[in-house]
């Protein structure tokens, strides 16, 4: 309701401002075509030329927001809402942009204020249960996506939001419900079916539960967590080769997905094959650094341009051999707006080229660099195994578990 | 596998006992203490745990309570004490602290039970933040102070303990789980705080912060001493060591103790003894050391029980909430599934943070059904929404195929919530089902009356070993009652901070009689017995292939 308003206001205050009036029209044309970096480039200039319009600015933060530079986004919506306090549109905006940010007590007190000005909707409500969850307020979430359900019973947001915070708390015929009951409003909603296939396969893995999986497949859904929770029903009722092709599978799509490593090793185990021991036997390796990855993305995330941070996630992924994503993520450190020091992408580049020769001495040089740095240590006990150097590998593998201890303090 | 299910689901027409609580009546009104109410620092929420042993020779099981203590300490004459509490039969209790030669002040957490000097007394272990103690039992009721003399006053902090013959030369060795590296109780300022965030709210820094430490064995000597070997016998695992919790038991049927170990934050220890008391930690490969998902959780109770009738031991760590308890199914020769999704379990736990904890059979069906005892780390708690700090006990019913959680079936005492943590499960009252004794954090324990668990019949055994250690603990015994097999370990440890009742107890499940019984002792020794008639207690001395009838 509130971005209606912005949009009518805008309107009609462009009339006597033609060339403003034009980028607007061309800003809202590309946002509402998903091109949003573009939308924004066009509505600075109109946002530069009506500086107390607030809908300029509301649609300039949105632009922001969705071309994922939540920053800057904040920067517009403030001024939004301080120029029409009483539209709940801005707050809502705000809210999601301090919430990528990592700015959750702003972002609640945003979507509070949002939820204030625009009490009937499910929205606002939706946006605080997303922030719940992005803190891992899991009953908090759960209590505000009801909300939403019950301020608007057929939105496919509130009942996907409410499906998957009772999944997540293993309330899992809530989680039943709440996802079938989107189904009903939106039957090819990707997210629902994500979930109900995610629920069914952890509730009794049975018929229904592959039907579910096989329809969330032909509806598109790519998603690591749907192939997980069907890998590991299979494994669970015993059908090993489908656990193993599944599990594979949500590791093609996220080779940092812990579950599904540990699953796949003991799926390939109890099938008797020895690379299952291997697997399980390298994972107490591992898991530290499955462990740092799951800490570290959502931050790389919201700082796409810290090439430094980019870079050692892509040292962390070459340590589980997940060479594709290290070299996305070796790419991404060398362009980003603050490239990565020249040491480590050197390493982290050699490495994923598979230059052994240049690889070893490189990770060497990081280790002498900051010797007490575990996850430096892997990454050059990694360089040394494929390098063919296995007993200095296991040497800088035990001290990189003794750095993991000492960490600790 | 199926057929093992469902067999073990054959008893479940059994009448539903109650659990009475009948703390005041019993006389029982020790107030336990640890810390402050706001718990500012994380030893001051761990709590304490109780030990339910005869220690007077009677016959009948008698209580203790390790108190704890707080920074700065208290005014004189005004410290909390230990308890002891003498059974006077028909669960009526005296407090005989001082008389017995326990009211030392500490901060005291856990205890051990166990014969250790082979003189058919029980002795008494106790885990302190801070240097442990060693009590000999003088079998009246009495004990005196042996920790100089033993060896055993390891200042590090220790939470539970367990007695067992690990290297299986007849007498008890004892295992002690240490918790994490922390500064000393001097150095706790009686003002201050360690205050971390908590879902928003200030509450204390939790093990993450701090690093683990080695856990302890004691070889007994033989001669009254004992001596820490942890690190020689394969125990020392670096920084995961955080240990609440530790079962011994024979996991791949070896016929040797083997020893479970709960971590809290990091992998469980799964430690297979070569069968010379010398340890191969295998927990991940095996699957015991994480959960399905690999992840490590927090894990503080712990036991081990044939829950499906299978013939091997599985295992049960309770954890914090948001991570479910994890029931390692085991396959055979100690390969385990976590299968807590498939067995209901997942769902039902995920709310609580459980601690003390015990596979046993309170509606003597004939299968093992599962305690939790539960209460949330953090008083602050109450401020999150969908949490508690105080929870309901959960009693998992094992129908076959699944556990469901029925504690209200079995009466409101035992699903009010309580600030749980130790528990020891014994027959208190001799009539031949297992009674609950649960601590409670800041305030009074719960002693809760089985009335009805002995209806469907039951068997007790009072183990003497001669080669093997004097009580017989690690025995395994497998019976046969109704056509139906059940398997148990003689033991009292397991659970969290806490010593049970260690005379092996089985439901029978409306069967006439016991069809058979193999008592296989640590020493290799098997004694056959049966048929016995149910509903008596039997003494079996090692070796010589009777059951005598012990009269109430």
């Amino acid at each position: 309701m509130g971005a209606l308003r912005f949009l009518a206001r805008a309107l009609l205050a462009s009339a006597p401002l033609a060339q403003s009036d034009a980028s607007l029209e061309t800003g809202l044309a590309l946002l509402k075509a998903g091109r949003a970096l573009e939308a924004a480039e066009a509505l600075e200039s109109v946002a530069a030329s009506r500086p107390s319009d607030p809908a300029v600015h509301y649609y300039l933060g949105n632009a922001r927001l969705r071309a994922g530079d939540a920053e800057r986004a904040l920067a517009a919506l403030e001024p939004s809402g301080a120029l029409e306090p009483d539209n709940a549109a801005a707050p809502l905006s705000l809210g999601q942009a301090a919430g990528a940010l990592g700015e959750f007590d702003r972002a609640g007190a945003a979507l509070d204020r949002a939820v204030r000005l625009d009490p009937g909707r499910a929205r606002p409500l939706v946006e605080k249960g997303r922030l719940a969850l992005a803190r891992d307020q899991l009953g908090e979430a759960v209590r505000e996506f009801a909300r939403a359900v019950e301020a608007q019973p057929a939105d496919p947001d509130a009942l996907r939001g409410l499906a998957e915070a009772l999944f997540l708390t293993r309330d899992l015929e809530g989680a039943r419900a709440a996802s079938e009951r989107g189904l009903e409003v939106a039957p090819l909603d990707r997210g629902l079916l994500a979930c109900r296939s995610r629920v069914l396969c952890r509730l009794d893995g049975g018929e229904a539960a592959e039907q579910s999986y096989r329809a969330a497949l032909e509806a598109g859904v790519e998603d690591a967590e749907v192939h997980f929770e069907a890998g590991a029903a299979a494994l669970r009722n015993g059908a090993l080769p489908t656990a193993v092709a599944r599990l594979r599978l949500a590791l093609e799509r996220d080779p940092a997905h812990g579950g599904a490593r540990f699953a796949l090793a003991r799926a390939l185990a109890r099938s008797g094959s020895e690379e299952g021991r291997e697997g399980l036997a390298r994972f107490r390796d591992e898991k530290p650094i499955l462990d740092e990855i799951r800490r570290t993305s959502p931050r790389t995330a919201r700082e796409a341009a810290d090439g430094e941070r980019r870079a050692f996630l892509a040292l962390l992924y070459l340590c589980l051999d997940a060479g594709g994503k290290a070299r996305e993520e070796s790419d991404a450190a060398a362009s980003a707006q603050r490239p990565a020091p020249a040491q480590i992408l050197e390493a982290v580049r050699a490495a994923v080229e598979g230059r052994w020769a240049q690889a070893v001495p490189a990770f060497e040089r990081l280790v002498a660099s900051e010797p007490g740095h575990p996850f430096l240590r892997a990454g050059l006990a990694w360089a040394l195994e494929r390098g063919g150097r296995p007993e200095e590998a296991r040497r800088q593998r035990s001290e990189y578990r003794r750095l993991l201890g000492e960490g600790i303090r | 596998m199926i057929s093992a299910l469902l067999l073990a689901s054959q008893g479940g027409a059994a009448p539903t006992p109650r659990f009475v609580e009948v703390t005041a009546e019993a006389g029982v009104s020790v107030v336990l203490t640890c810390g402050r109410p706001e718990k500012p620092y994380i030893v001051d929420s761990i709590g304490t745990g109780v030990a339910l042993l005869d220690a007077d020779a009677d016959g009948d099981l008698d209580l203790f309570f390790p108190n704890g203590w707080r920074a700065g300490g208290y005014p004189a004459g005004r410290e909390p004490l230990p308890a002891f509490y003498r059974n006077e039969g028909a669960l009526r209790f005296t407090e005989r602290t001082r008389e017995a030669g326990l009211a030392r002040p500490g901060w005291w957490q856990g205890c051990a039970v166990g014969d250790a000097d082979g003189d058919g007394r029980p002795d008494l272990f106790v885990t302190a933040f801070g240097p442990h103690a060693f009590f000999r039992g003088d079998g009246d009721g009495r004990f005196a102070d042996r920790t100089a003399a033993a060896g055993l006053g390891d200042p590090r902090w220790g939470s539970s303990a367990a007695f067992a013959d690990v290297d299986r030369d007849g007498d008890l060795d004892l295992y002690v789980a240490t918790y994490v590296r922390y500064r000393p109780a001097s150095l706790l300022d009686p003002d201050g705080a360690d205050w971390c965030d908590f879902q928003g709210v200030k509450a204390y820094c939790g093990p993450q912060n701090f690093p683990g430490e080695e856990d302890l064995l004691y070889r007994n000597e033989g001669d009254g001493t004992f001596r820490e070997v942890g690190e020689a016998r394969g125990l020392h695992q670096g920084a995961d060591s955080k240990s609440l919790g530790v079962v011994p038991c024979d996991l791949d049927s070896d016929e040797d103790p083997d020893l479970y170990v709960a971590n809290d934050t990091a992998r469980n220890f799964l430690f297979l003894n070569r069968g010379d008391g010398v340890f191969e930690e295998d927990g991940v490969v095996r699957g015991a050391g994480y959960d399905a998902e690999g992840n490590a959780r927090a894990g503080m109770g712990v036991d081990a029980g044939d829950f499906d009738g299978d013939g091997d031991l599985d295992l049960f760590v309770t954890n914090l909430d948001q991570e479910s308890s994890s029931l390692f199914r085991n396959l055979g020769v100690a390969e385990f599934d976590e299968a807590s999704v498939t067995l209901g379990l997942e769902g039902p736990s995920f709310p609580i943070v459980g601690w003390g904890t015990r596979f046993f059979d309170p509606d003597g069906d004939g299968d093992l059904d599962l305690l939790s005892a539960n209460g949330h780390i953090y008083p602050q708690a109450d401020g999150v929404v969908g949490r508690s700090y105080a929870q309901p006990l959960h009693l998992y019913r094992n129908e076959g195929r699944r556990f469901v959680e029925s504690a209200a079936s079995f009466g409101a005492d035992l699903g009010r919530a309580r600030v749980a943590r130790g528990t020891g499960i014994g027959d208190l009252d001799e009539d031949g089902d297992a009674d609950l004794v649960v601590t409670v954090m800041d305030g009074v324990p719960s002693v809760l009356r089985n009335d009805g668990g002995d209806a469907p019949g039951w068997i007790r055994l009072l183990l003497r070993g001669r080669r093997s250690n004097r009580e017989g603990t690690c025995a395994r015994i497998e019976l046969r009652a109704g056509g139906r097999p059940q398997v148990a370990e003689a033991r009292a440890s397991g659970s969290f901070l806490s010593s049970s009742d260690p005379r092996p107890l089985f439901g029978l499940g409306g069967a006439p009689r016991v069809d058979s019984i193999l008592v296989r002792w640590p020493s290799g020794c098997v004694d056959a017995l049966g048929p016995l008639q149910r509903n008596n207690t039997y003494r079996v001395v090692e070796g010589t292939e009777r059951a005598v009838e012990v009269p109430r």
